[in-house]
């Protein structure tokens, strides 16, 4: 009894000590969509309201110039971003649904920066490159559209078509490389180029990159420290946008692509395919696989074709599903429909919540695939959804982040205006959100009521 | 009249059809096809609907509505509960059905590869046996070299075609009014001028004539030719396409006309109107409606610069213009082309407008118009604007004083026909693509979730249930002979009660 109380206790402790593990690594977000491509930064506590004119809960705001979707990430006290400036007026259509291109074909200049955290204030920005983009781009998107990653040594930053270029926290290059020209577009149009958009991540001593375009179609990883490519395999894949995710389960870790062909497993250290699963129907990806509550979720597509999947960690080999079937010994449970075509869903607890292009916010139970509720909201979205302290945030393409109660039962609690188009994901730290709009970025956290100084960021 | 004789004749021939299904009944029963064999019982017994479905919208006034009983209101596609019978597409499929004869066509792509030797892009018109779905042949279409500008990968024949007794209209996916024997080569002959088909197999199309526009009026269609045929007494009526080129700012064809009206019997260019001239959006993706207004029988078509215009059917002569636009609306954020087809409904012609699908979401108009007036009737003319609509390509759904009206959002509208007051919205929190149809009280609507919800037609909303089809549907149902269609993108299922037939049989 005795002996039963003390491993108890133990047990107790270890899960206080993991818990505060979890805290401590939560306050960074180094990646799109935060650790492992989550975008949930649980255990801090942000505002639900905020406004921009009377500076509430505005904590700071810097101006970004150029044009950029890209994410900001967080480490420690930095926060790290990207641009792309045109000497030119840039074209830029936040709602556009058709399959026009910009013409970009004047200089631009790519740029990284790292700003403090807490003030907004830049500590340095770098020039990466200055030239003609090499290729074209969606009158959407833009010419940044990569999220860049860090490990806490090593910042990497993908400029599409332009490099991959890896920086120390101090702002000191390391290294560049070219990957060449990276062209996804209409999938089925090798002249349409609308802009890489898949961030690199980061596992043990590699950054690795996902780049399906019409030109080329591989993953590739390369030495944090050096840059040197350690392996690389060609896919064949259609044009996709998709980020993707690293999972650790029974001491294996698989490195989970997406594909308008094959969602694929990999082995992270040798490039290997461990698995593969036929998904023919979609056309295209945008999204993120996510990994939660011991499944692997894999969404995306373009209509006709919009499943959800949920896969079980382990598979090897193909594992694609028979004509009629919906489930297999790898497959939890899968749904011929309610993907959304741009933002990738975010699992908060219990629920997997998926946020459509259109609008429409649905809730299901992550578990089972059961839906839960759908809601229609009163705007659209390219950027995906992030979570914390019990709340959804939806960064809208009207330029609004609504917050939306997480849980089986709807209810938006704010809708905050920013005045510009919202496009890249925020990120979350430390009970700060960092907003990126069209010109600006944001610090956004509550501030006690003796704290009215403006804002101080600007410099 | 004619051509309700017509219907009356085609409809006589698929009950021969069904009454041979019955002499099958053992073999039937011995494969287990026992939902097939109690449907035929139930055409054969209880359809006291119209029959055929013989066109997009059923009728030249393309009111979607009918009166037959009977029809599912549940099913389960992956149980096949309540599934007379499924047939392959292609991979996308944005024509509608249409049945008559005894057989189901419809148009698609050529990804199902039900002639192993074509392979690649194509746009195809495929029929099958309306009794048991079994392909009977498929017409094919090269694409056009000029790519995407005109005729989009993929797309296949978006026309819904048009049957009369032996003879099948549509457009091809290479802007060619086609007609053809709805017997194909089966009946081992070559029907028509046209006789040199390169593909002449049982399983294969016969073409009886075709109406190239590209050649013959010079229309350069963008991004697809996809007009849906509707006749008058000798004549066959089609929307041109023609639109603007890659640059979304020419219209290389300015001159080509936007409607043409076509001889049934020997393809030979009637009428043609180019009102439009090069004032178009964008693209023509609206089909013409017939019905008689104050007396006249007319054409009404809606046109590329935002226009819809109403003709004298027989002789092609404009009776009048409506602009559908606000004065102030700017093309692409605020102003609108017309998509949707016009629906004639008690003398007043119905439509919303709207924008290319990849143009997304945007604010929609919808009007009702007094087809009586003469001249531009924008003000004149203009009975109702409901404007809480977004952008629309549905055609309604009127009956009883109610119009039945989706937006592409996912919003479907219910108003009254004489007022444009709202009764109720649904949200199928998916865009709508398809159109409504109102069958015994009931109406059926699609969604890009693949969901076709039914609703209880009248004042009141009230939902009857949800159907997933496993895939996006594009299309609107179609009752025909007791039994609904409905299409997604790569299946083409046949619905029939079952239950209910087996204890109508049993009576």
């Amino acid at each position: 009894m005795y002996r039963l109380l003390i491993i108890k206790r133990v047990a107790i402790l270890a899960l206080v000590l993991s818990c505060l593990a979890t805290t401590a690594l939560a306050q960074n977000w180094p990646s799109f969509r935060g650790s492992n491509a989550s975008g949930v930064a649980d255990k801090a506590k942000l505002p639900t309201h905020w406004n921009v004119e009377k500076s509430q809960n505005i904590v700071w705001s810097t101006p970004i110039p150029g044009l950029s979707h890209s994410s900001p990430i967080i480490w420690g006290n930095q926060v790290f971003l990207i641009t792309a400036i045109s000497e030119s007026a840039t074209v830029f259509k936040a709602k556009d649904r058709g399959i026009g291109l910009a013409d970009d074909n004047v200089k631009h200049t790519w740029r990284i920066y790292s700003l403090d955290k807490g003030t907004g204030k830049i500590l340095w920005e770098q020039t990466a490159y200055e030239g003609v983009p090499r290729a074209k781009r969606h009158v959407k998107a833009t010419q940044a559209n990569s999220t860049p990653v860090t490990d806490g040594k090593y910042v990497v930053a993908l400029f599409g078509s332009e490099g991959l270029n890896c920086y120390d926290l101090k702002g000191k290059l390391l290294w560049k490389k070219d990957l060449g020209v990276l062209n996804p577009g209409l999938w089925d149009d090798p002249t349409s180029s609308w802009g890489h958009a898949s961030s690199p991540v980061i596992y043990r001593d590699l950054v690795i990159v996902q780049a399906d375009g019409h030109a080329q179609s591989f993953i590739a990883a390369f030495n944090l420290r050096d840059g040197k490519q350690r392996w690389r395999v060609e896919r064949g894949e259609i044009t996709s946008w998709s980020t993707p995710t690293l999972l650790e389960a029974n001491g294996r870790t698989e490195l989970i692509a997406n594909g308008g062909k094959f969602i694929r497993g990999y082995d992270p250290l040798t490039g290997k395919e461990l698995w593969r699963f036929s998904d023919n129907d979609t056309q295209v990806k945008m999204q993120a696989p996510l990994v939660a509550h011991g499944l692997i979720f894999v969404t995306g597509g373009y209509p006709p074709g919009r499943p959800m999947y949920a896969f079980k960690p382990g598979a090897a080999g193909d594992i694609s599903l028979k004509p009629g079937q919906e489930t297999n010994e790898f497959i939890a449970w899968s749904s011929p429909k309610g993907s959304p075509y741009t933002p990738t869903p975010i699992i908060y607890g219990d629920y997997l919540y998926t946020c459509a292009d259109h609008g429409v916010l649905s809730a299901y139970n992550a578990r089972t695939g059961e839906r839960i509720y759908q809601e229609r909201l009163p705007t659209s979205f390219s950027a995906s959804p992030v979570a914390a302290d019990g709340k959804l945030y939806l960064a809208s393409e009207d330029g609004e982040v609504l917050v939306v109660k997480a849980g089986p039962k709807f209810e938006i609690l704010a809708t905050n205006s920013m005045g510009k188009p919202l496009m890249a994901t925020p990120a979350i730290s430390d009970g700060i959100l960092i907003l990126r709009s069209e010109d600006k970025i944001y610090g956004i956290a509550e501030r006690r009521p003796a704290d009215t100084s403006g804002s101080s960021g600007r410099n | 009249m004619k051509s309700k004789r017509a219907r009356a004749r085609t409809h006589a021939s698929g009950a021969k059809d069904r009454r041979m299904n019955l002499q099958l009944f053992p073999i039937l029963v011995l494969v287990g096809a026992v939902y097939l064999l109690a449907n035929t019982f139930t055409v054969a017994a209880s359809d006291p609907g119209k029959g055929d479905w013989p066109m997009w919208g059923g009728a030249p006034d393309r009111n979607m509505i009918s009166n037959m009983k009977g029809l599912p209101v549940s099913w389960d596609v992956k149980s096949k509960k309540n599934v007379k019978w499924v047939a392959q597409l292609g991979s996308q499929t944005y024509g509608n059905v249409v049945v008559s004869g005894g057989i189901v066509f419809v148009g698609t792509n050529n990804e199902g590869l039900r002639d192993p030797k074509i392979t690649g892009d194509k746009g195809i018109v495929m029929a099958f046996r309306e009794s048991d779905g079994e392909f009977l042949w498929q017409m094919v279409h090269d694409k056009l070299a000029a790519g995407r500008v005109n005729d989009w990968p993929y797309q296949g024949v978006a026309s819904s075609p048009l049957v009369e007794g032996d003879r099948l209209y549509y457009v091809s996916n290479r802007a060619e009014l086609m007609c053809l024997d709805i017997q194909g080569f089966r009946d081992k002959e070559n029907d028509g001028q046209v006789t040199d088909e390169k593909l002449t197999g049982e399983f294969n199309g016969d073409v009886v004539w075709r109406f190239d526009m590209i050649e013959e009026v010079g229309s350069l269609p963008h991004n697809l030719a996809n007009s849906s045929p509707v006749s008058y007494g000798d004549l066959i009526f089609v929307s041109t396409s023609n639109g603007q080129d890659e640059s979304h700012v020419n219209v290389p064809s300015p001159k080509a006309p936007a409607i043409i009206a076509v001889n049934k019997k020997t393809g030979k260019l009637v009428w043609e109107d180019n009102s439009v001239e090069d004032r178009i959006l964008h693209g023509q993706w609206c089909s013409p409606t017939v019905g008689t207004i104050g007396g006249v029988v007319q054409v009404v078509h809606g046109q590329g610069d935002g226009w819809v215009r109403g003709y004298e059917a027989t002789t092609g002569k404009k009776l009048w213009e409506f602009d559908t636009n606000p004065k102030d609306s700017v093309w692409p954020k605020t102003r609108n082309e017309i998509i949707s087809t016009p629906v004639i409904y008690e003398d007043r012609v119905y439509l919303a407008n709207g924008q290319d699908p990849e143009h997304g979401e945007g604010v929609g108009h919808m009007y009702c118009i007094d087809g009586t007036k003469r001249g531009d009737i924008t003000k004149t003319g203009m009975v109702w604007h409901y404007d809480k609509i977004r952008r629309s390509i549905s055609t309604p759904a009127i009956k009883d004083g109610i119009v039945y009206q989706p937006d592409f959002s996912g919003f479907l509208h219910a108003l009254d026909a004489k007022t444009g007051q709202v009764y109720w919205t649904h949200d199928l929190f998916a865009a709508v693509w398809g159109s409504p149809i109102l069958i015994d009280g009931k109406l059926y609507l699609g969604d890009e979730d693949g969901d076709v919800v039914i609703l209880q037609q009248g004042k009141v909303k009230k939902v009857l249930g949800e159907m997933n089809m496993g895939s996006s549907v594009y299309s609107t149902p179609v009752p025909a002979n007791g039994v609904l269609y409905i299409s997604n993108r790569n299946q083409l299922y046949a619905l029939a009660d079952t239950l209910q037939t087996t204890s109508a049989s049993a009576k």
